[in-house]
This record gives C-alpha cells, structure tokens and sequence, in this order.
C-alpha cells in the first residue's frame, strides 16, 4: 500500500528516504518492532556458531575449538537418524492434513451461525483447551485412552480393543493429531473468523439476488475471502513441518510407541539428559532442521505462487 | 626522661589506632555469598536460607554473614550455566559437581572450584578428615580419581538406603500358600494363584522398574553397566540376561504381569492395589504401598500388604541388586570457587556439620525448640511435627538442612520419619523397611559406581548411550510382549548393542574403574 503511493525509481536508499518522508509516523510506529528484531533474533544470531566448534562454556565462543561440520555429520550418521526424521516428518504432515482444515471448516461454519449468543458460547468452549497446561491436557488423555476410558470405549465401537491405547504404536499418531484438533482448532480459528467478519455484507446480498444458496455463498464468497489468510497460514505450517515440540511426546510416548512417536526433539531433550550438556551438537541439530524448515518455506512459496498466485513473497 | 615520654606516647598512640581495629574485626562478621537452588517445599515458607534456622545458628556460631543468592524454582541448571559463562561465582556454590562435563577435576582446572585437599587436614577439618579416614568406602566415593577433595559431601548414614523394593498382597500369599517371597518362583506361584482367583492383573510392575538393576539383579546380572569380579560388565552380554527377560515375557504371555506395563502410572498401581486387582507390585514406601494402604482403610476396605525382599531366580543364591543409593550423595554438594577470598574459614564453618553438634544442628535444629532429646536421642518436636498450617516436610525444609543433599549427614529419623513409622500402629512400614534393606551391603559389590570419565570421555559415551538406551528399552519391551521371539531375537540384539559402540563404552568405564579403585 506504501509502494502505491511512490513512484518508482532512484536507488533503494533514495525510494526509502521519499517514503519515510511522505509517511512519518508509519515509520515511527515501525521502530520498536525493528528494534525487537534486530535485538531478539538477528544480534544473538551469532551463537549459530557453537555448532561449528567443540563449544565449552568456560572457554566462551571466541576460544572454542572449531570442528567444522562434525556436529552434522555425527547427526547424519547417528543410529535413529532415519526414523527420527521420519516420524517427525509423518507427524507434522499428518497434523497439516486433517489439522490444519479443522479451524477453517469451524470458522466457515460459525459464519453461518445466526444466533449471536450460541456463536460466542460456542467459540469460547472451543478456545479453552488452548488455555490448559500440557501437562494437564496429557493426563487427560492419558485417562481417557486408559483401559476402560471414555475414549476407548467410544473406539471399541469402530473395532479397537480395549486397552489402554497409548501402548499401541500404531495408535500413537492418530491420539497425538486427534487431541491436537481439539486443542487448538478453537484458537486457530480466531484468524479465519477475522477475515470473515471482514467480508462485505453487500457481496452476499448480491450473491442472494443472483439466486445463490448457502453453500453456493460459502463457495464463491467467503472462501475466496479468506484464501490469501488460508494460502499464507499453509505456507507458515510448511515451514514448521521438521519441528514437532516435545512436551506433548515426551508426556505420552513409552518404550514401545518410540518407533512411531520418537521425533527429533524428544530425542535432543534425551541427549541433553544423557549427562552433559551437549551445546554444540544440539544447536547443529536444530540448524540442521531450521535448514530443512526454509527450503520447504520456500518450495512451498514457489508452488503457491504458482497454482493460487498467493504467496507470502 | 623525655625519651621515655615520647616512646610512651607513640605506644599509646600506636596502641590508640590498633585498638579500633581490632575491636571492629571481633565484631564485623566476614561476608560470604552462597548460591544454593530453592525447591518448592523451602519455597512455601521462606524465600532465602537466611530466615533457615540452621543457618542463622551457623551464621552466629561462626560470625559470618552469609548472603544467600537463589535461582527461580525450577531453574536451577539454567542459572547455572549463565553464572559459569558470565564467570562471575560466588564463594560457594551447591551443584551437582560430580556431573559436571569432564568430571569435578575439570572443573577445578576450568577455573570454577578450587582443590580443598589443603585444608582437608586434622587441623582445619578435624570432623571430615576423622569420618573419611575411618570409612575408607566411602572416601574412595568422595575423593576423585586422584585423590583430590572438591566439595563438602552429602553423606547417608542412615540404614535405610533402600527406599523402594516389591510389595506383596499378603491376603493373597497366605490363600496362595506362599509363606514368604524369597524367589521368583515363590513370585510366580502368587501371580498363578491370584490370577485363578480372577485378580486381573497379579504382577503390576511398570517397565521403568522392569527395565532395571533391581528387576535383573534377581538373575545376577545387571539393567546395564554393573560391576562383577572387579570389573564393569554390560548385562545383554551376559549369560543370564536372557533368562532375565524370559521370565518377564513368560509373565507377560500367560497374562500375569499387566499388559499396559509400558504406560502404567504410580497412582493406576494404587487404585489397582486397592481394588485387589494386584497380588505382587514394586514401588515405594510412602507414595505406593502407604498411600495404597491408607486408600484403602479410608474406603473401608482390607488391604494387607508387606514390602518383600528383593527375590532372586534358582541361578543365584543372592539377588545381586537392592534399591540401594550409594552413601555419598552426588545430587548437590557445596564446593568453594575461585572467588572465595578465605576459603580456610568456610572449611572450618562447613567442617562443624560433620562434628556432633553441627549434626544436630543440621538435621535436628536447636534442642528445646525444633526437638528434644528422649533417652539421649533427638526426636523432633510439635515446631516441626504438629504444625497447623505445614506439613513436617514442609517445616523441615524451611527450618532444617535435613531433607536435601547438603554438607553433613543424612540421619535415620528423618527416613523413618518420611517412611512413616510413626502412625504406622501395625509396624509394617518398619517390617517393610527392614526387609528392603537386607541385601544392601552384598548389593554395593555390584552397583556401578559413580565414575568420573574424563571430558573426552564423556563426550564419547554421549554418543553411544543416548542411541544405546533406546534401543536397549525398546528391543527388551518387544521381546516381553513377545513381539519378538527372545530366542531367535537375542543374538540379533546383543549383535546390534555391540554395533551400537556398547564395547567400546565398556571400555571407557573399564579405564575410569581402574582410576576409581586405584583412588
């Protein structure tokens, strides 16, 4: 919208110094979140180095010896690196297919509610289970997938025995996503329900004219209305997909669901108990999957940009 | 004459500008810092160790002002690290310094803590010196691999080392006609007999307890690392380790140990102990079989239960393993750091908690107050016991230095106190007790010991450890629920620990044992 109003031209420095002459105060108001960037994510960008080097807190950065890429080579060749790259992978994947549609499916559906009440109420119940701690909402899952279980019972329907369902690793996925959904659909939500309350009343009112249904309206109107969030939300997740957190892994998973539930994190946190704290390999570890993580950004980026002509750049 | 007057008047003079400082260095006490981690109990009714009781008699006894510095509960080890890379310590610090990368004598040579060996003489530490050079076990425990003091220890002297052992349904034993559980036979006819009386799950055991010293010790070998005939063994590479898991997957075939043991919590064993659905479990005195008990009584049921000892299989006369710590306490001991301007004083101060007094004045407090002597025994008092808004645990760790790993010793009231003897009428926490305690002196032939391999070391069996672990608890669990067979699975497995670096490991500890025994 700034780019509007400047005619293109003159170097970059010359097109800046135009711009911040005809908005002053958008600048201004722009500082303090350049400053939090440069001072919280860029300054203390130089400890990337300690992935380099056989890091030794007392020697600090500067007198560490370097080792040059041994940390990721170890990584590389470690015993669990394929499956831990793999279940992370499955994971974040699976969490974006039947995850990532969940908030826009409630959104669209609260946008048809009529009644404003039962809306709220009904947005408020979904948000609470981001409120609970981890550890709480894992003991609740662990009692509900217990033998004999609410959960179980209802699954011994569909087939599944009744045991406690956090044994099985085959169950492991499908616990972890499903009890994601209800965590965080109601949170996630709160964009799309935005970009919804932002949809011009007069586009529906002529889509009605022209003798449009309901789900004729959810189709041509409110779902091209919230695309570019969609689009820009799907390009964000791919480029979370190496990093699955480990507070809800480590909460749940036993000795015999690690082979589906073991992921890149848990197995840091397992290394950093191991003894002695491993700075230089955990850090290379975690360059290694933000690596990853930027090439999927930016593939998917591409792609987006191709197929939808959305994207975030 | 006038010369007399004039060295008169320059001694008074002299004397005039003495006299002040001398008076001021009897009264001012020395300044010490003291950085020390806060837990939550403390935490409830103190925020710093200079409102603890014990501390404030230590401070006058030796007239020394203490600033206590404490990191947020809960983020001790990061504060830690800060307080390392920022090299900014107080004089002493409580760490963990036995787990420090490279061993304590890196980190003297790393600049943090300095060499106490000095002091440690009759002279400066009279109390420790005695108490070390009197249980050469446990000097060799404290002393590192070349001899050298580095902290101020945390030693248990009470009997009670064991505080976890198998619990038994004795309702169940007597039907059964199991007089005492002496073996894993005598195990195996409870769990048959129980499960013929529909107990549902007779051995409830979950795999942090199964995958253990304690669980294999019953077959004379080790978990893991162990030590035999004075060297360090590796369990899967021994002979009766695969009778170890046979059995557990035996039980678990013919549906006498739980099938969920991989995700069993301490509290589904105690509602299942209640409900009489377990004839045989393992778990603590007071937060398993105590609290099970009292569950039970509360909700008008009958529940016998007795801690048994730690049975053994025919291929063992003796169970090789108890719940057994070792008597030094390595989970935070004091040291002195470099910044320490008189490090000869805190020796002497730290040195009086290993003297008689300094003990009671440690894990008793001050007589009158926090206890009193009853037939030349202290037995705390109502301060502690009786309090009506703290539990005593609570008061203990805002008044005492008795509950937490800290210079001095840790005495049997306060296990027999967290055991629960007290309100016990029937002794069976006692009985329990005492049962668990029985192979206690046979086990620390065999229990690993605390090693310090050097940073090189450490950093190798880093390596090979964190995938070696896995792998170990995941291959033993698949072949208890029989998804791997254990006969035709074994050697793949022992195969595999070796390609994972479990002799070069081996190896390692082997050299650092050889430097432990020749401390």
């Amino acid at each position: 919208m700034i780019n509007a109003n400047v005619k293109k031209g003159g170097s970059f420095l010359q097109r800046l110094r135009k711009e911040m002459r005809t908005h002053p105060t958008l600048y201004l108001l722009m500082i303090p979140f350049v400053l939090y960037y440069i001072l919280f994510d860029y300054v203390p960008m130089y400890g990337v180095a300690i992935a380099f080097q056989d890091y030794n807190v007392v020697k600090g950065i500067g007198g560490s010896d370097w080792v040059g890429i041994h940390h990721f080579e170890k990584f590389l060749n470690s015993y669990y690196f394929d499956r831990l790259v793999g279940n992370t992978l499955a994971i974040s994947l699976l969490s974006l297919i039947f995850s990532f549609p969940m908030p826009i499916l409630l959104a669209l559906s609260l946008n048809e509610v009529r009644s404003n009440s039962f809306r709220r109420t009904i947005q408020t119940l979904s948000y609470l289970p981001h409120f609970i701690s981890t550890v709480v909402v894992c003991g609740i899952i662990r009692i509900f997938f217990d033998k004999d279980g609410i959960m179980t019972q209802v699954l011994t329907l569909f087939g599944i025995p009744n045991r406690n369902l956090l044994v099985y690793p085959q169950y492991f996925r499908g616990i972890y996503i499903g009890t994601g959904i209800w965590q965080s659909m109601g949170w996630s939500s709160i964009i799309y329900i935005a970009a919804l309350s932002g949809v011009s009343p007069e586009l529906y009112e002529a889509a009605t004219i022209d003798g449009a249904g309901r789900f004729q309206k959810m189709w041509h109107v409110s779902i091209p209305a919230i695309l570019p969030t969609i689009v820009t939300m799907f390009i964000l997740n791919c480029g979370r997909l190496m990093s699955v957190g480990y507070e809800k892994i480590m909460l749940l998973y036993n000795e015999n669901t690690y082979k589906t539930a073991d992921v890149i994190s848990t197995y840091v946190y397992r290394y950093g108990l191991g003894g002695s704290f491993e700075y230089s390999y955990t850090t290379a570890i975690s360059i290694f999957t933000s690596i990853v993580n930027v090439v999927l950004l930016t593939c998917s980026n591409f792609l987006s940009n191709k197929l939808s002509g959305y994207g975030l750049w | 004459m006038t010369k007399r007057y004039v060295a008169l008047i320059l001694a008074l003079v002299l004397s005039l500008t003495l006299l002040p400082a001398a008076v001021a260095e009897a009264a001012e006490p020395e300044k010490i810092s003291y950085w020390a981690d806060m837990n939550a109990n403390m935490a409830q009714t103190i925020s710093n160790l200079d409102e603890n009781l014990t501390w404030q008699k230590m401070q006058e006894i030796f007239n020394v002002d203490i600033a206590f510095d404490h990191p947020a509960v809960g983020a001790a080890a990061e504060t830690f690290n800060l307080m390392i890379a920022g090299r900014e310590f107080p004089d002493v610090i409580e760490y963990a310094w036995n787990s420090y990368n490279g061993g304590p004598e890196k980190a003297i040579s790393d600049e943090i803590i300095i060499d106490l060996t000095p002091y440690f003489t009759p002279e400066i530490m009279p109390n420790l010196y005695a108490y070390l050079q009197e249980n050469p076990n446990i000097r060799k425990q404290v002393l590192t691999d070349s001899g050298v003091l580095y902290c101020f220890p945390c030693i248990n002297i009470s009997p009670y080392k064991s505080t976890s052992g198998y619990i038994a349904n004795t309702d169940m034993m007597a039907a059964a006609g199991v007089e005492e559980i002496l073996t894993i036979a005598d195990v195996d006819k409870l769990a048959r007999y129980a499960q013929s009386q529909g107990v549902e799950t007779p051995i409830n055991i979950s795999s942090g307890n199964i995958l253990k010293d304690t669980a294999a010790g019953a077959f004379g070998v080790g978990y893991s690392w162990y030590i035999d005939d004075g060297e360090v063994k590796f369990g899967p590479f021994e002979e009766n380790y695969k009778a170890y898991i046979k059995q557990y997957a035996q039980w678990y075939q013919d549906g006498l140990l739980n099938p969920d043991f991989v995700a069993l919590t301490n509290g589904q064993i105690i509602s299942s102990l209640v409900e009489g659905n377990t004839a045989f479990t393992f778990g603590y005195m007071a937060s398993c079989m105590n609290t099970a008990r009292t569950t039970a009584k509360s909700q008008g049921k009958t529940l016998n239960l007795l801690g048994v000892q730690y049975p053994h299989s025919e291929l063992v006369e003796k169970p090789i393993f108890t719940g057994r710590g070792w008597d030094f306490s390595t989970t935070t001991n004091a040291a002195i750091t470099v910044a320490c301007k008189n490090p000869e004083l805190v020796c002497r101060m730290m040195d009086y908690f290993y003297g008689e007094e300094g003990n009671l004045l440690k894990n008793f407090g001050v007589e009158g107050y926090t206890y009193n002597m009853v037939d030349g025994k202290p037995v705390y008092s109502d301060v502690i016991m009786n309090d009506p808004d703290h539990s005593w645990r609570v008061k203990m760790a805002g008044m005492l230095r008795c509950d937490v790993a800290f210079p001095g010793f840790i005495v049997e009231q306060f296990h027999e106190i967290s055991f629960g003897f007290a309100d016990d009428a029937e002794g069976i926490s006692a009985q329990t007790a005492a049962t668990w305690q029985l192979y206690n002196d046979y086990c620390a032939n065999y229990k690993f010991p605390q090693l310090t391999p050097t940073e090189d070391e450490s950093d190798a069996l880093a390596d090979i450890t964190v995938s070696l672990n896995t792998f170990m608890k995941e291959s033993i669990v698949a072949m208890i629920m029989g998804l791997e067979d254990v006969d035709t699975f074994y050697d793949t497995f022992v195969e595999e620990c070796k390609n994972m670096g479990a002799e070069e490991a081996l190896e390692i500890y082997n050299a650092a044992y050889q430097r432990y025994l020749s401390r």
